[in-house]
């Protein structure tokens, strides 16, 4: 195996063990980046040299005995969006042309602080608009979509051109590439990851989280990217640490939610066979099924568009105004076609929001966890723009591979999806577990010990 | 003699013309796409539901669920 290839855990405890260092590590990842960057696509700017000087500077600290943490020494790559200072924020849009950032995000920051060597910015969906980021192209096929809108930073992970790497999920855009290219990737509660220095895709659903090859990695990152920022509005004052999962991996006593309605309509029968089949497992390790209605499922997806329409023709009014030109077609049609949204549409869903959040909170005062799809399809070929249903019914991608992401986004609660199978064609299946507020710790301990049960070490799609 | 005005106009350059037709047409199908997707909306009843406030300050739910 290559140092590459190691996950974060692995090559964490091999940096401390003086087995490898941050140097042969760096440069085993930017060797794969290398050989795959010309395929695939993942990263819109490459930082070689501050990768290697942070690589120089994490052994050199080793050496002299001051370790920071765990991810002193490891490579790690962000998605175009979140600001680095020096380096151009570019968001896949030429509306960004020319831009470099002036300071650090409060997340860049805070990894820069624990030792980490910065490799590059990837590529997404314009300003995170869209789920197939086209720059670049799925892991596992390179004629089939990487999934957006953080595309580069999935790819990067799991073609060893990235140890971990941090993305952004407004409708499910960490999920969607994460299960699309095999990967556990976390959308966390709501507030708990600053977005200081975050390009806003829609403010009261976006969140930051990781994209790693596996749960435990999970563990290592939290620590370092949660915790209270004054910049950042929605940020949680007092945020509890997620705690080690227990050794064992019984789920004894854990009542795990199956939905009933919503979340199992429409969608591939691969994907749904993988998910129930998961379910069995869970349950095999001592989880309690509960059948659940998924309440105001009527609901969701006019909600979640009309936020999304209403806050991020908001955010982009005087460049739309400006330089509509500089613009992707789609994009800008999206946004265009989002400004004709009144005043009453937006409030409506923010109202609509409250009932929501209200119900699914007496939902999950009955289960400890809801166990979904994270996404109703494997990646489709690039260019493909609907999906056809068995039952006669069409469906743009957009909302088909947002569906059953957007719950978690409007309500705010944690959500995570971990590879549970593959289909016929070999492409990475996701499974979606949402939790209460703040619950975190709980769906990574049945992560965890789906995870360690099925011995899914992450395979190699090159 | 016709009156200057009465000279018929000058033919404005068409492709533009098209471009911007056809880019209105897009721009309407999206809005009146997101219209189709937001209408069950405006049948649900509100009641009294104030507007949510500002996420990820709720303190109560934060204690709750530690």
């Amino acid at each position: 195996m290559e140092a590459c290839e190691l996950t974060l855990t692995a090559a964490s405890t091999a940096l401390a063990k003086g087995e490898l260092s941050a140097h042969e590590l760096t440069e085993s990842v930017l060797s794969r980046m290398a050989s795959i960057q010309e395929h695939l696509h993942p990263y819109a700017t490459v930082t070689s040299r501050i990768a290697r000087k942070a690589a120089a500077q994490a052994d050199r600290e080793t050496a002299a005995g001051r370790r920071r943490g765990p991810l002193h020494g490891i490579p790690t790559a962000y998605k175009d969006i979140i600001d680095v200072r020096g380096i151009p924020t570019l968001a896949g849009s030429h509306v960004r042309d020319g831009h470099v950032a002036t300071k650090d995000s409060t997340v860049a920051a805070r990894l820069s602080d624990a030792g980490t060597a910065l490799l590059g910015k990837t590529h997404l969906h314009e300003f995170s608009l869209g789920v197939t980021t086209p720059q670049t192209a799925n892991a596992w096929d390179c004629e089939r979509i990487a999934g957006g809108s953080s595309g580069g930073s999935a790819v990067a992970v799991a073609t060893g051109a990235a140890t971990f790497a941090l993305g952004t999920d407004t409708g499910g855009s960490i999920r969607i590439p994460a299960a699309l290219n095999g990967l556990v990737g976390l959308k966390p509660t709501y507030g708990l990851i600053p977005r200081t220095g975050v390009l806003p895709a829609a403010w009261s659903m976006d969140h930051v989280g990781p994209i790693t090859r596996n749960v435990p990695d999970m563990h290592l990152i939290l620590p370092t990217l949660t915790g209270y920022d004054p910049h950042d509005p929605a940020s949680i004052p007092i945020t509890p640490r997620p705690e080690p999962t227990a050794a064992d991996n019984s789920l004894k006593g854990l009542r795990i939610g199956v939905p009933t309605n919503y979340f199992f309509d429409r969608i591939d029968a691969e994907v749904e066979t993988a998910v129930r089949v998961a379910i069995d497992d869970l349950t095999a390790l001592g989880a309690q099924p509960v059948e659940i209605e998924i309440p105001m499922a009527r609901y969701i997806q006019a909600t979640a568009w009309s936020l999304l329409a209403g806050e991020s023709a908001a955010y982009h009014e005087a460049t739309l105004r400006t330089m509509p030109q500089r613009y992707s077609p789609e994009v800008r049609l999206f946004l265009e076609g989002s400004q004709t949204l009144t005043a009453t549409d937006y409030l409506r869903a923010r109202r609509a929001r409250t009932l929501i959040r209200q119900a699914w909170a007496r939902t999950l005062n009955a289960v400890d966890l809801i166990v979904t799809p994270t996404v109703p399809l494997t990646a489709t070929p690039i260019g493909q723009e609907t999906i056809h249903w068995p039952d006669g019914t069409a469906e743009p991608l957009l909302d088909a591979y947002t569906r059953l992401c957007v719950p978690a986004n409007i309500t705010g609660l944690p959500a995570l999806t971990l590879p549970v199978g593959r289909d016929h064609d070999g492409l990475p299946i996701g499974m979606q577990i949402i939790s209460r507020w703040l619950g975190e710790s709980i769906i990574l301990q049945a992560a965890h010990a789906y995870e360690t049960t099925h011995a899914v070490a992450h395979t190699w799609p090159l | 003699m016709s009156p200057p005005h009465s000279t018929p106009p000058t033919p404005a350059d068409p492709a533009p013309r098209t471009e911007t037709a056809a880019h209105d047409g897009h721009r309407n199908a999206v809005a009146e796409y997101l219209d189709t997707v937001i209408r069950p909306l405006r049948d649900l009843d509100l009641g009294d539901t104030w507007p949510d406030a500002t996420p990820g300050t709720d303190q109560e739910a934060a204690h709750g669920s530690l």
